[in-house]
This record gives structure tokens, sequence and C-alpha cells, in this order.
């Protein structure tokens, strides 16, 4: 790659930002159970997608929980693991994005601006975690469900590409708030969706660049991984490995 | 001879429909007076400007929420009960008191679902009203400065230094 020293102007100004943000998923403490999938959905204004459009590979999840099925019955093992977009630091899906639409915030975040996206799909097929989705259809939900739509999160409509985006409307309502109190977020005090409603706090969530917070101590334990590391993507997820393996 | 006057008919027409056409797009639906029919004639000239009024004393929530508010009648009644019924508004305005129904003011500004924007956090930047809603003490009608689009928010943020991050304002 060449070096044009806007990048190395770019780089310096994300460099310079004062927050980084981090989840740690815990799967010794993952029991499956979906609530941050139902979470997600409902905060996000997810479209639902019936039996139908689900079987045609159609239906919209940010957070999925894959399984692995382990032995055979009566001895199964049955092993969780929530997948969410990873806001890698070197993101596949970045590049290949002709307008733009998908791109890197300074605070670690890898954003998808709704109304620049046409639709290409580059980035879903460049993602090796398949956190990307598309809208296939135009959103519809159920009455009553359209009347407790989260006004803080846009509606997306058929033929844009949509994300995880750690919940950065509560991103920045704390960011707000701080700032109006000129101090710094405090740790613990943003939750995305999945974090709160997580039952056996097996995610958590926070600021990297603060040295005392809990997502900076659990990433430096030794059970932590990233999921294909080996692709260099850098997420911005860690996983902490289960105690029993 | 026939010809040159058929070319200049046509140039003529093609011009008109594309001065038509050109005109539909650049005014907005909303800068039309037809718009502003409001269901009582308020002027914040008066209210604003003659009067003096701050802004924040109608529009409450700005300094705490997105949205600045729109007042209820209840508090144009806290000043309006001690007046005469002068007017045929500040009459119109006791029917909707007395009937305790809410004024069905028409919004004419309305920000795209895509685009976060707070009053709260411009106001605590020491923005004033003006600054966005031109003078609006010296409108009779429904103040309509701006066109509140991408560049022109974009041109202040650059020339404060505020965040030009997309996810600032789009969510």
């Amino acid at each position: 790659m060449s070096q044009d020293p806007q990048a190395t102007d770019e780089y310096s100004k994300q460099a310079a930002s004062p927050y980084k943000w981090e989840m740690v998923v815990d799967l010794d403490r993952c029991s499956g159970c979906e609530a941050c999938v139902v979470a997600c959905h409902a905060e996000n204004n997810i479209r639902i997608s019936g039996e139908e459009e689900a079987a045609e590979g159609r239906a919209i999840n940010w957070i999925r929980i894959e399984r692995y099925w382990e032995g055979d019955y009566p001895d199964v093992k049955v092993k969780f693991l929530p997948v969410m977009c990873q806001h890698c630091d070197d993101a596949p899906c970045e590049p290949v994005c002709p307008v733009y639409a998908s791109y890197h915030t300074p605070e670690g975040l890898n954003a998808q601006v709704y109304n620049r996206c046409i639709g290409v799909r580059y980035c879903g097929n460049n993602c090796p975690y398949v956190a990307r989705q598309f809208n296939w259809f135009d959103p519809h939900w159920d009455e009553p469900l359209a009347e407790q739509l989260n006004p803080d999160v846009s509606v997306r409509s058929g033929g844009v590409m949509e994300k995880c985006t750690f919940c950065v409307q509560r991103i920045r309502s704390g960011k707000e708030a701080a700032h109006k109190e000129g101090r710094r977020v405090r740790d613990g005090e943003i939750t995305p969706a999945c974090v709160q409603s997580c039952p056996t706090s097996a995610l958590i969530f926070g600021d990297r660049n603060d040295p005392d917070s809990r997502v900076s101590h659990l990433k430096k334990s030794r059970r932590g991984f990233h999921l294909m590391e080996s692709l260099g993507t850098h997420p911005a997820v860690t996983y902490l490995r289960r105690l029993s393996e | 001879m026939f010809g040159n006057i058929k070319g200049v008919i046509l140039a003529l027409l093609a011009g008109s429909v594309a001065t038509g056409i050109g005109a539909l797009y650049s005014i907005g639906s909303a800068d039309l007076p037809v718009q502003d029919q409001q269901p009582l004639r308020f002027s914040h000239r008066l209210h604003a400007g003659i009067l003096n009024i701050q802004c924040q004393f109608c529009h409450r929530y700005a300094t705490q929420s997105p949205v600045a508010g729109v007042p209820s009648v209840a508090l144009c009644q806290t000043c309006h009960e001690s007046l005469s019924e002068a007017t045929p508004d500040m009459k119109r305005l006791q029917i909707y008191w007395k009937d305790k129904r809410p004024i069905p003011w028409i919004r004419l500004q309305r920000l795209p679902d895509h685009v976060y924007f707070t009053h709260e956090m411009h106001l605590f930047a020491g923005l004033s009203c003006t600054s966005c809603h031109g003078k609006v003490d010296r409108m009779s009608g429904t103040p309509r400065a701006p066109t509140y689009e991408m560049g022109w928010c974009l041109t202040c943020h650059e020339q404060t230094g505020a965040s030009q991050d997309c996810w600032t304002c789009h969510k």
C-alpha cells in the first residue's frame, strides 16, 4: 500500500480520539438464551422476517448465537458462540465500499451510513464473520409492533446493508451526558442492548483507552482470543475461552 | 427563413420547460407561503420581537432534549388568560382552550429519519437560536430560514471545529 500523507493524518486523528470501544464475550458464561438477540431486535428496529423469508436466508440478525454440538446422544454437549459485528480495526468491509458508506469512526467503530449505501453488497461479501445483513425487502412489523420503534435508530429501507453498531445511539447519549458534566464516560455507563439484557453478564462493553476499565483488564486474560485471528482483521471483540475446555 | 423561426420557438419552449422544472427543484415545498397556513396566525415578530419574550419561555425543552418543543395551550394561557380577546385569532385560541384541544400547528421543518440532531448539545456549545433559525423576532410567520441540508450543517461544523464524523449526525 502506498503511503499518502492524508492517510497518516487520518490515522493520527483516530489515535487522538478519547475513546476506543471494545466488547468482551465470556464464553464460559454464555448459556445461549438469546436474550441479546431479542434485545437487539427491539433496540435497533430490526425487521422481523417471517418463516418464508428466513427459509430463503433473508432474515436479519445483528447478533446471532452459533451452536456447536459435540458428542452423540445421550452424551451431547452444546457450546454457544454469540457473533456480532467484530468492529475490526482493519475491517475487510471498509475498503471495498464504492461510496464510503462503510467506514471507520475515530472511536474504532465500523460504521454504516445507511443513506449513503447503494446496496452493492461488496462489504457483506467481504465480511468473514457474516455480520453484515442486507435488506432484501422493505421493513414491516406486525401491528402493534410498528408502534414501538426506537426513534433514535433509523428504519432501514430495502436495498440497504445494515449491521451491529455497538448501539451507537446509546454511546452517543452517554458521551453527551459526560460532555455536559465535563468528564469522561465512566466505565459501565454505556451498555449496548445485548450487554444490558445478558442475564449471566457474559457480554461486557467499555473503553479500551481507559486502562482501568473492565474490558481493558479482561482482554489481557490468558483465555482471550479473537475470531479468525489469522485473517489479521484485529477485531474489537475479544472472546474468553471456556474454562472447561 | 421558416426554419429559423421554428428553431427560435423550439429554443424558447425548451428554455421555459427547463426553467419550470428547475424552479420546482430549487424551491423546497416548505418555502412556499401557501404552506404556512397555520390554524392561528401566530406572529413571532410580535411575541419574540416587540414583546421581547425569550425563545425558551415557550420552547421549553431546547436546553434539555433533542426537540425544542411547541408550547401547550396552557402555556399560551399563562399570559392570554389576562388579555382581552382583541383579535379573531385570540378568540380562536380561547376556543381551543375551552374545548381542551391542542392547536394543530403545521410543522414546516422536518429532518429525515437518518439524521440525528439535538437542540440540547447545540445550545450547550453556545449557539444562539438565531444562528440557525435566523432573525425570528422579525418574522411574522413560521420561521424557516436555511435549508437544513447537510452541506449547511457541515459549513458550521467545519468552522467551529465540531465533529465531522458521519456517525455524529447519522444514525
